[in-house]
């Protein structure tokens, strides 16, 4: 019984919904208490923050400790039997095992476990944000985060209320079209889905329901700080259950009998006109006794004159504030007396009513279970007794509606929120919220939100002087959690960043962190991260993204794009270590791969003298190619000369003269002859057996011992070919420069 | 709400470590039967088994994986008296650019330990491609790769001696270039009497040594693991310590002392301690923003902390394993907590959950799924 009792608190506020969710929120409470029991207390602890855990009770394995830490258990025997250990892993996820600790005294030797099955277990949040259908909320609210941000980066020391106001409607309405959604989305989806639509809908309801309180009490400025009329409408706008049955009434929807003979005959008419009462609707009230088959009779008429001349609080009503509670005093007496008189005692509806209406507190105890809730309970009572009531007044009057309800003891979690919210408790507000149970959304953008309109700075006064700024921990704190969360997410994490973005202590150690760990993937997903991390001048995460990248590459064998990625992060050793595999490639196939990159390097090629080398070694093929023998053998001396090549590699450079040298025109003057004639003779001399694929960390597939006696004839055939080509250029080219010199 | 996916990971006995890759997309499993397996996860989120070999000739205690800057690279340490580096070989494909066969090839073997190798940490990054080991003969080395592209030469750079048989080590890794190379070992050294379990080393640029400049007087029990926080911002280094019970210590560098003396002194404080576990705690591992710690103790149980933002710290979830099956659970009566009842679930899943289960096959992963609940917040 008691469950029921709980559950229907918890979702009083669904009054919203349309009629068909209402339906299946009860279908899907009935079939929660008959199969589970659950903790009263708990619930009424935790409020909506345990609407979900109700859901998950048909799968989960969820107990409750003491402590009000959860226990999850893992079923596993060993893990039992043995114990259980866990690591975390990116991003917040854990694997847990089991686990029996050794140390390097025991003995090594199975275990008195095995064999057993060796199970990891990977535990994960499931968060609700991350449903797809919440995607378009958290997209849309990031915008009006930024855009907040902005507001206040810009206004400088302007007052900026009027706008914050509206980004806190905005804010409410994006959660608005979120329930919409998610609404229709459940009226027409299968089981499970249904389900996490409704949790979702919920949860969304609380956070409009308490954002827009917290609108009325802290961002919006009401001149002469009279809270009651928007307090009442914030009432009129969340419940809105006898409105519907008075416009049922009023538009004969309740049966045909009403015109005929009078609606009194409707079960809920009487009820339907105090609810009205209450909520101050007494338009509706009015219309609702016209159709009453008595109307025209006395009493009948008084009331309506009783409610018509009503004096409304409105500030741009002409009236100061005086002059309102006067008008207002007189009405009342004027009421009172009349009711004193006896005017409504032939009618004892109407006489309750009146009573209502001029504070009765007997009278306020009899429909307290009409209004359903004590904050309900309490804007009728301050609506009939005090109007212009303060905002600074209302946690008294909290305190004193929550006592008629049960005590503080009976309150759900939104309760406490509604009443710290009443009693500026800040601090407290937003601890409860934190608690709530979609995953952050509310707490960051709220807290945002207040701490723009400077609301947090009382939470410093209040917890005392300390050296660090609470308020400005707090807010960063939860925009921290907030960006993080997102950060786990494949899709969302740049919307991520940027709440981490306006985090000043530890925003950017976070994005530092967090953002190398995205999983690369392709190669746009690579350079997206990249970019990121660009914009914000981290550059050790764009050099580092870079070297991972060139290292997957090459891992695939694909130098090309290694060394693409090589430049990227300007890692010179790992540039060098390509081009040298570039080199080698060539040395043992006689081309080069990825031609079109090693021609087009630029200025990329001086991040290493060895890419230096091969881009320039590559120009000299190109320059041959074209025919452009002259200035091809000019770079081929220059690149020797220069000591720029590996010595590794100068046979083969030597061997490329060798075209060059025995060309018809001569193409090397005998300086440059000279030139290759020295590099020839100092290779040589040093002894070093030129190989080909003589470079650091190449793998050699031929032993030693074949090697020195193949190449050693190979190269010991070269190199008389090269000296006679040497020896006839410079015959000839000496030969050709005395002719110009004469 | 907690959603847990199981892997049979077939190893013959209990594991002792596992590993994540710098993404959290490859597991690394080590065992006592002396071998290491690598999982990779797929697009789908299913876990491959892609390697599986014999590591070492005793219980392998340790694996690590290093920076992905590095290439795929694995580091264990064994009963066996050595650690290994390892790397991953794509074999040749037909088609550059798709996968190829995988296989892990040893690089190197580590033997300078005279005693078992107990724990084994890949420096941070920015130090190069640095090996820490540390064994029970009390010895702490640092290796080091000088070629990061040729993984098979490794010297031996500092040997430094911690006078007691270490059993965990932890580097720190701060993004602050302020802050000098700093690592943290553990001794599960049992006699009280020998003082201090943590000690604290500094490398130190200017006399190139690693040198120790701090131990943890208060922790003279014996330490099973230790963890440095990812620092994020912070001013000072949280660092937890597994002993008799869970601690957690900040280590706040005091500025004057570095300009004095070359090295980092710390004002170290005790921020938490807690009993909870009842007994020895073996493990600690903290979450990747340094937010949420994780300890495993004698208790059989994992308990998650988690401070506020008035750096308070407290229990926020416990995992605790069961063998006892769905059916059973829906059967223990509710057992009554201090404010009127605990909450226990039957279980309509039951019939699912078992044929689920038993449809886990060798090698493959056919998960099966059981979700707890958990709101992410209160976590």
């Amino acid at each position: 019984m008691t469950d029921r009792r709980s559950s229907n608190l918890t979702y009083r506020h669904t009054d919203i919904l349309n009629v068909s969710i209402f339906i299946a929120i009860a279908t899907l409470r009935v079939r929660i208490v008959i199969k589970f029991t659950i903790r009263v207390q708990h619930l009424i602890d935790r409020g909506i923050y345990d609407l979900c855990l109700w859901r998950l009770g048909s799968k989960s394995y969820v107990k409750l400790k003491m402590d009000k830490a959860r226990t999850f258990v893992i079923p596993d025997k060993v893990c039992r039997r043995a114990g259980l250990s866990a690591v975390w892993f990116p991003s917040n996820k854990l694997a847990a095992h089991a686990y029996r600790h050794v140390t390097a005294h025991s003995q090594d030797k199975y275990s008195e476990f095995a064999p057993c099955e060796a199970m990891v277990h990977l535990v994960r949040f499931d968060v609700m944000l991350f449903d797809p259908i919440a995607r378009k909320l958290i997209n849309e609210s990031n915008g009006t985060f930024l855009a907040g941000q902005k507001l206040v980066a810009q206004a400088g020391g302007t007052d900026i209320r009027g706008e914050l106001l509206k980004l806190s409607r905005q804010y409410r309405s994006i959660v608005r079209a979120c329930l919409e959604n998610l609404q229709s989305e459940a009226s027409k989806i299968e089981s499970s889905r249904k389900e996490v639509c409704l949790e979702l809908v919920v949860i969304f309801y609380n956070v409009e329901f308490l954002w827009h309180l917290c609108e009325i009490l802290y961002v919006d400025v009401i001149p002469g700080d009279v809270v009651l009329p928007q307090i009442m409408e914030w009432i009129k706008f969340h419940f809105f259950h006898y409105e519907r049955q008075a416009k049922g009434i009023l538009s004969g929807e309740y049966g045909s009998s009403v015109l005929d003979n009078g609606a009194e005959n409707e079960p809920e008419y009487w009820n339907t006109i105090i609810g009205l009462v209450l909520q101050g609707r007494l338009d509706g009230a009015r219309a609702l006794l016209k159709l009453h088959s008595a109307s025209p009779s006395e009493p009948f008429k008084s009331v309506d004159y009783v409610m018509r001349t009503m004096p409304q609080y409105s500030v741009f009503g002409g009236l100061s504030l005086t002059e309102f509670n006067m008008r207002w005093k007189g009405w009342q007496n004027e009421t009172a007396c009349k009711l004193r008189a006896g005017t409504f005692a032939s009618r004892k509806e109407l006489e309750l009513i009146m009573k209502l209406m001029v504070g009765d507190e007997e009278a306020f105890l009899e429909v307290k279970d009409q209004c359903g809730t004590w904050y309900q309970f309490m804007a009728s009572w301050l609506l009939y007794t005090e109007p212009t009531v303060k905002s600074f007044d209302l946690s008294y009057h909290a305190h004193q509606c929550i006592a008629k309800f049960g005590g503080i003891s009976r309150l759900k979690h939104s309760d406490l929120i509604l009443l710290a919210l009443m009693e500026s408790d800040l601090h407290q507000v937003i601890r409860l919220i934190e608690q709530t149970s979609e995953n952050g959304w509310f707490a960051a953008h709220l807290t945002n939100l207040l701490h723009h309109c400077g609301c947090l700075k009382i939470l410093d006064s209040q917890q005392g002087n300390q050296s660090v700024s609470l308020a400005t921990n707090l807010h960063e704190q939860l925009l921290l959690n907030y960006g993080t969360l997102l950060m786990s997410h494949r899709s969302l994490w740049q919307v991520g960043i940027s709440y981490l973005d306006h985090c000043s202590a530890e925003g950017r150690a976070h994005i530092e962190v967090l953002l190398p760990t995205l999983p690369l993937g392709s190669e746009a997903r690579a350079l997206k991260i990249i970019q990121v991390a660009r914009d914000r001048d981290l550059h050790n995460i764009v050099a580092s993204t870079s070297k991972i990248m060139g290292m997957r590459s090459y891992q695939q064998r694909r130098l090309g794009n290694a060394l693409t990625w090589a430049l990227r992060s300007q890692d010179a050793g790992f540039a060098t270590y390509l081009a040298n595999k570039f080199l080698e490639l060539y040395s043992r196939e006689g081309k080069f791969h990825s031609l079109d990159l090693l021609d087009n390097l630029g200025s990329c090629m001086l991040v290493s003298d060895r890419l230096t080398f091969l881009g320039k070694y590559c120009e000299f093929h190109q320059l041959y190619h074209a025919g452009e023998f002259r200035d091809a053998a000019a770079l081929l001396v220059s690149l020797l000369a220069s000591r720029l090549a590996p010595k590794s590699f100068w046979m083969t450079l030597l061997t490329d003269a060798l075209p060059l040298l025995e060309s018809n025109d001569i193409v090397l003057t005998s300086e440059d002859t000279y030139e290759l004639l020295n590099s020839m003779e100092e290779l040589l001399g040093e002894g070093q057996i030129p190989d080909f694929g003589d470079t650091p960390g190449s793998n050699k597939l031929t032993t030693v011992q074949d090697q020195s006696v193949d190449t050693n004839s190979v190269v010991e055939e070269k190199v008389k070919l090269i000296r006679l080509a040497l020896a006839r250029n410079l015959a000839r080219s000496l030969n050709h420069e005395g002719c110009l010199v004469d | 709400m907690f959603e847990a996916h199981s892997i049979n990971t077939e190893h013959k006995d209990l594991i002792h470590d596992v590993a994540y890759d710098f993404y959290g997309l490859r597991m690394a499993t080590c065992s006592s039967d002396q071998f290491v397996k690598v999982w990779d996860q797929d697009e789908h989120e299913n876990w491959n088994l892609t390697a599986t070999w014999k590591a070492h000739s005793g219980s392998v205690w340790k694996v690590t994986w290093a920076h992905p800057e590095f290439g795929q690279v694995l580091a264990t340490c064994s009963f066996d008296r050595t650690a290994a580096v390892w790397e991953e070989i794509v074999g040749e494909s037909p088609v550059p650019g798709e996968r190829g066969m995988k296989h892990w090839v040893r690089r190197t073997n580590l033997v300078d330990s005279r005693t078992s190798v107990t724990d084994v940490k890949f420096a941070p990054k920015s130090l190069g491609l640095l090996l820490a080991t540390c064994s029970a003969d009390g010895v702490m080395r640092i290796y080091e790769a000088p070629d990061v592209m040729n993984l098979c030469q490794w010297t031996l750079q500092h040997e430094v001696s911690c006078k007691l048989p270490c059993s965990c080590l932890s580097w720190n890794h701060s993004f602050s270039r302020l802050h000098h190379p700093t690592l943290a070992v553990g001794s599960d050294d049992s006699n009280t009497g020998n003082g201090g379990k943590v000690f604290i080393y500094e490398y130190s640029e200017n006399s190139r040594r690693w040198s120790k400049t701090e131990t943890l007087a208060s922790v003279t029990e014996a330490v099973h693991d230790i963890a440095f926080a990812p620092n994020l911002g912070r001013s000072f280094h949280l660092l937890a310590i597994a002993t008799n019970n869970l601690r957690i210590a900040s280590l706040k560098p005091l500025v004057d002392s570095t300009v004095q003396s070359g090295h980092t002194r710390f004002d170290i404080n005790m921020v938490a301690q807690f009993e909870d576990h009842t007994s020895t705690v073996w493990r600690v591992c903290w979450n990747i923003t340094g937010t949420i710690l994780a300890s495993s103790g004698d208790d059989g149980f994992v308990r998650l902390w988690k401070s506020n933002y008035l750096n308070n710290w407290k229990s926020v979830a416990v995992l605790k394993g069961d063998g006892t099956q769905a059916q059973t659970d829906s059967s223990t009566p509710a057992v009554p907590g201090p404010s009127g009842g605990v909450a226990t679930t039957s279980q309509s899943s039951t019939t699912s959950m078992v044929p689920e289960r038993a449809q886990i096959q060798r090698g493959v992963m056919n998960p099966y799924l059981f979700r707890l609940r958990k709101s992410f917040n209160s976590i």
